[in-house]
């Protein structure tokens, strides 16, 4: 019988950067999908990135994930949003070939020593004594293993809706997986639904993009990964254009035979990516709405209209569409449609991504119930992590909110769930969920990172040097800045002015501290070394405000609950609360107290019993 | 490093290879469980907690306690006394000084004390805001080392160090969650929910402007959101910090109503404070009653001015006459404005302005203050340029219009630009509204310097999170769903 330390279900980019995680930190890893041509795929729009999803695409890249490399390899059209505005909340992200995409990342995985790519269907996950112990494939073999990370994105008993069509199916053209379901519920998981759409696929050669407002990308782009040096690919355009009065009155009078609207979906959508018929609905007063245009790749036939994800049938979709600017002839290549899928309530899980009820086994990605790209990659490479610390017998990777988005998102999933104001909604970064959101940068993320990437054994030794020097130098100009003093005032208070700048400081006044320690570095890395200095004197006031906040927060993270920590029981405490407190299982006091519902009165209650229980352990 | 970031690396817990089998599955197990569920003692406990420990009311004498390692180096900065506190013996009764007041403090050393911690304890003077000053004077003494206790934080304390035992736990957790979970209580209600509802009420405006901040941020793309102008962020701002300044001034007043204010009586030597205050007190229509101090040189005199009380405070120096202009007596003048909530600022018009009339009225700025202009049944030898009330205390001409003068603003309501309709009791609640206040004006002054917006939303929050100390947190869904409410978001 075969046996691997690690099994990925599912190769989307949770479980790419799950396996080859696992296989760079020495696991044998079995990687099994469906559909070994489409690991990698792009199932919705062909982009990387974004506000808080840059961040994230940052941050594990720093952690020695690939999903950065992969963008800044195949990227058509780069621009940094939030230009006008900070550094904290300024986020990059590109365009994408979704055929170089997968290509690379496919290349990618079968060059990793230590990763066996299985092409195939696991239907049943088989424990013992509560813990994984093997998998059973659709064929009836069985393969032991020590961790399985289940990384299914919307095949989970998938169904596709257009119109009154229905079809089963993890993505258009997709099988779903139809048993492994059962394995959970087997196992008494908790089921729930969810539902996401897309918008139809346009026909290039029948739009015209003469009639809309081209949109070029940034000039210089700027890359995800620290490993890349250049931009390799050529830049394209995307294409602006808008629904008109017209466009909503179709919409309108074919409400009906939307899906969503008819009552056939029950589940819900998520509200910052609504459908086209959502936006009429609830924005009744609004007499257009924007569409981007998206190039599928170089060269690609398709496009991608962002912004009116349907599933409106086939035929209102093109009646519609053509009643847009540009697109009056257009062709619909692959019509738009609804998906509602299986996620399994990620409350149930350990902030490690490993579920509380089944040891070794790990959720990541859209099983979460999240949504997007980058959220899945940052979960599949913290479980794809853990799974192999848990089978090196190291200790576990958990990051808390003041140190990273992965720690936010990791902590926002396992805390509060999914279930906003009463109803499941696909959970997507925004830098709002930050509470230190000045401190947790893109700029950031590898100072942050990179060495703890490297400790894992993620970043290489290569690129870990590059960071070295490059760190080094910062440190050496930020002690300058503070000890440097200019008719008495320090070059950090200069660098506090708006219009200051770090490189014009330092050649007027200190130019021999860039020559010494710049010389060793690349252009692109000299550059963020000084924008770093500029960024951290003119930050520094507010990070300082923050401060009292981030410590009172520490100090309740470091109140720990053990685990299986008996709630029952604590006089005080209203049935309600202990019901809460006991489905998610609390690490930590702080985290107790961002369970929704979990009153101050009944923190410091339970504060009062921890303490007094690690005094005398008999006691709690 | 100026980024938080990593400090400390990693530790790993290796299972040693020669462990097998069943062993090594468990020895694993309880690394893990380890790793997720470690003990380590409570930081929060380590802090320094201090709050007023005798019942609200107007006794002679109060105490505030303190507990925790940082008390006694607390006690030490401000304390004026022949005994050092570092070398206070535990259990023993020391006499000092600290700011204004004389007071007696004593220290019990861990862990034989009420919370099994060092405790601090300091008698002291007079009603609630003697002791309110003091607690303020030690708590931004001990800025950063000591903090305000919450409900039931000593006793918690106590409990958890094991000076209660166990059959009180019941007891003290219902202790804990009545006292904060009033709102339920009958009593508590009327004051708690109003008050709850109406800084809920700036704290939502503070939420929909924060929400319009990050709708703009999170989602620069989309048109529907719309820009916010900083002009119009200063505006909504001010009417926000009116309001809360307001708010605030109802914590004096309601004081005012209970405990009567406390007037200070100041001005260099011979321009007739004495007669003033002895014609104040002999006016017939005033109740009069003496109230000797505890300390040697006060004399405390309460009138009551048709509703109000007032009491004169450190009357004794007045009657004795015996300020001096330099050294001693602007120090004692100081001592006396710090003390009180208004202030009678004596001149004599019949004689020329002197630079000493000027060196006080300096130290009452900071202060209400009427100015007095006595002896004006003389002919004048200047014509003051501010407003002051002209008396003479030998005629007793103008006597009404100072009572008036000093009752309007307490009893009157012409103070308040806005009346909030409810009143702040809490010092607590002070508190956490004058830090948020405070946030506030940070988010002013990033306005005014056209600062980026994620700037402006970091102080916004931490104003929302102050105002939530009273009503309860804004959690980021709150936002999220604002936007999403608003805004027709989906690039």
């Amino acid at each position: 019988m075969k046996s691997f330390d690690v099994i990925v279900i599912g190769a989307g980019h949770a479980g790419c950067e799950a396996a080859l995680a696992a296989s760079r930190m020495g696991a044998r890893t079995l990687f099994v999908t469906s559909n070994a041509d489409n690991i990698a795929q792009m199932s919705c729009n062909p982009a990387i990135g974004g506000i808080g999803k840059g961040h994230l695409v940052r941050e594990i890249d720093a952690l020695g994930g690939e999903m950065g490399k992969i963008a800044d390899a195949t990227g058509i059209h780069f621009k940094r949003l939030n230009t006008n505005k900070g550094p904290a909340v300024r986020g990059s992200r590109c365009q994408s070939d979704r055929l170089l995409y997968k290509r690379r990342m496919q290349v990618v995985l079968c060059e990793q020593p230590n990763l066996v790519i299985h092409e195939g269907m696991v239907d049943e996950i088989m424990t013992q004594e509560n813990r994984v112990d093997s998998v059973i494939l659709e064929d009836g073999e069985r393969i032991l293993t020590r961790a399985v990370v289940v990384c299914t994105g919307t095949f989970l008993r998938g169904l596709a809706h257009t119109g009154t069509l229905q079809t089963r199916c993890g993505r258009r053209g997709d099988r779903p997986s139809e048993k492994l379901s059962e394995s959970f519920l087997k196992f008494g998981f908790e089921v729930g639904r969810l539902k996401t759409g897309t918008p139809p696929r346009l026909l290039g050669k029948s739009v015209r993009f003469d009639k809309m407002e081209a949109q070029w990308g940034d000039e210089r782009p700027a890359r995800f990964s620290f490993s890349a040096t250049r931009i390799e690919q050529p830049q394209v355009a995307c294409f602006i254009t808008h629904t008109s009065a017209e466009t909503h009155a179709v919409i309108r009078s074919n409400l009906h035979r939307s899906p969503m609207y008819s009552g056939v979906i029950q589940s819900t959508g998520p509200r910052y990516c609504p459908s086209i018929e959502d936006k009429i609905v609830k924005f009744a007063d609004r007499d257009r709405h924007q569409i981007f245009l998206e190039p599928e790749g170089l060269g690609h036939p398709e496009w991608y209209p962002n912004g009116i994800s349907t599933s409106l049938p086939e035929g209102v979709q093109l009646t519609f569409l053509k009643t847009i600017r540009g697109l009056e002839d257009v062709v619909i290549t692959k019509p738009g449609y609804a998906i509602e899928y299986d996620y399994i309530p990620p409350t149930q899980l350990h902030p490690t991504f490993e579920t509380r009820r089944i040891g070794g086994l790990f959720h990541a990605g859209q099983i979460n119930g999240t949504t997007g790209y980058e959220e899945a990659a940052a979960q599949g490479l913290l479980a794809g992590i853990n799974a192999a610390l848990q089978v090196a017998g190291r200790a576990p990777l958990v990051f808390d909110r003041s140190q990273a988005y992965l720690g936010i998102l990791a902590d926002d999933l396992v805390t509060r769930g999914v279930i906003v104001e009463g109803r499941a909604e696909p959970y997507r970064m925004f830098t709002s969920r930050a509470e230190y959101r000045l401190s947790l940068r893109e700029d950031n993320a590898d100072l942050r990172l990179r060495t703890l990437g490297h400790d894992l054994g993620l970043v290489s030794s290569w690129d870990y040097q590059r960071f070295s020097k490059k760190r080094d130098a910062l440190n050496l100009l930020l002690a300058m800045t503070e000890t440097r003093k200019v008719q008495g005032l320090s070059l950090r208070t200069l660098l506090r002015r708006p219009e200051a700048s770090a490189f014009e400081l330092f050649s007027l006044h200190v130019p021999e501290a860039l020559s010494d320690s710049m010389r060793l570095l690349e252009k692109d890395v000299r550059e963020e070394v000084l924008e770093q200095v500029e960024i951290q004197a003119k930050y520094e006031g507010y990070l300082e405000r923050q401060e009292d906040e981030v410590s009172r927060f520490r100090k309740m993270e470091a109140v720990k609950i053990p685990l299986h920590f008996g709630f029952h029981g604590i006089p005080g405490l209203s049935r309600e609360i202990v019901e809460k407190l006991s489905k998610v299982q609390p690490s930590s006091l702080g985290q107790a107290g961002r369970i929704p519902g979990v009153t101050p009165a009944a923190l410091s209650i339970l504060m009062v019993y921890l303490n007094r229980a690690s005094r005398e352990p008999h006691v709690g | 490093m100026n980024y938080y970031g990593f400090k400390k690396r990693t530790e790993y817990m290796h299972c040693p290879p020669s462990v097998k089998g069943r062993a090594r599955k468990i020895a694993l197990e309880m690394a893990w469980a380890r790793a997720l569920g470690r003990f380590p003692f409570s930081d929060l406990m380590k802090e320094t907690i201090a709050a007023i420990a005798t019942a609200p009311g107007n006794g002679g004498v109060g105490m505030i306690r303190i507990s925790g390692p940082e008390g006694i180096s607390v006690l030490e900065t401000l304390w004026e006394g022949e005994v050092r506190p570092t070398s206070f013996e535990s259990r023993r009764i020391y006499v000092g000084r600290i700011a204004f007041d004389q007071v007696l403090a004593f220290v019990m050393k861990a862990p034989s004390s009420y919370t099994g911690e060092d405790v601090v304890e300091i008698q002291a003077h007079g009603g609630r805001r003697g002791l309110e000053l003091l607690l303020e004077t030690l708590l931004k003494a001990g800025a950063g080392r000591l903090r305000m206790a919450n409900p039931g934080e000593f006793t918690q304390r106590a409990f958890v160090n094991g000076r209660i035992d166990l059959a009180q736990a019941e007891a003290v957790a219902d202790l804990i969650s009545a006292s904060s979970e009033q709102a339920v209580t009958l009593a508590g209600r009327q004051l708690e929910g109003r008050l709850s509802e109406y800084v809920g009420k700036l704290r939502n405006e503070i939420k929909v402007m924060r929400a319009q901040m990050e709708a703009m941020i999170d989602f620069p793309e989309d048109e529907d959101v719309q820009g916010l102008r900083y002009e119009e962020v200063l505006e909504r701002l001010q009417s926000l910090e009116t309001r809360i300044r307001s708010l605030l001034t109802t914590y004096e007043e309601g004081r005012y109503l209970r405990e009567g204010i406390r007037v200070a009586l100041v001005g260099k030597p011979n321009v007739g404070k004495s007669s003033l205050f002895n014609a104040l007190l002999n006016d017939d229509r005033s109740i009069v009653h003496s109230t000797p101090g505890t300390t040697r040189d006060t004399v405390e005199e309460v009138l009551d001015f048709s509703g109000l009380s007032v009491r004169f405070i450190d009357t004794a120096g007045i009657r004795e006459g015996r300020d001096a202009i330099e050294g001693e007596g602007i120090q004692r003048s100081q001592r006396k404005i710090d003390q009180s909530d208004l202030i009678l600022f004596i001149f004599d018009v019949s004689r020329p302005w002197e630079e000493a009339d000027e060196r006080i009225r300096t130290l009452t700025t900071a202060r209400r203050t009427v100015l007095v202009a006595n002896k004006s049944d003389l002919p004048p030898a200047f014509d003051p340029l501010f407003p002051a009330v002209r008396v003479s205390a030998k005629t007793g001409q103008g006597l009404a219009e100072l009572k008036e003068a000093i009752r309007r603003p307490y009893l009157g309501r012409e103070s308040r630009v806005q009346d909030p309709g409810v009143t702040l009791s809490n010092l607590r609640h002070r508190v956490a509204l004058e830090k948020g206040l405070e946030a506030l004006d940070c988010v002013a002054e990033g306005a005014r310097e056209k600062r980026s917006l994620e700037m402006l939303a970091a102080d916004l929050s931490l104003a929302m999170n102050r105002l939530g100390e009273i009503t309860g947190e804004v959690t980021n869904d709150e936002i999220l769903g604002e936007i999403f409410s608003k805004f027709c978001i989906g690039k």
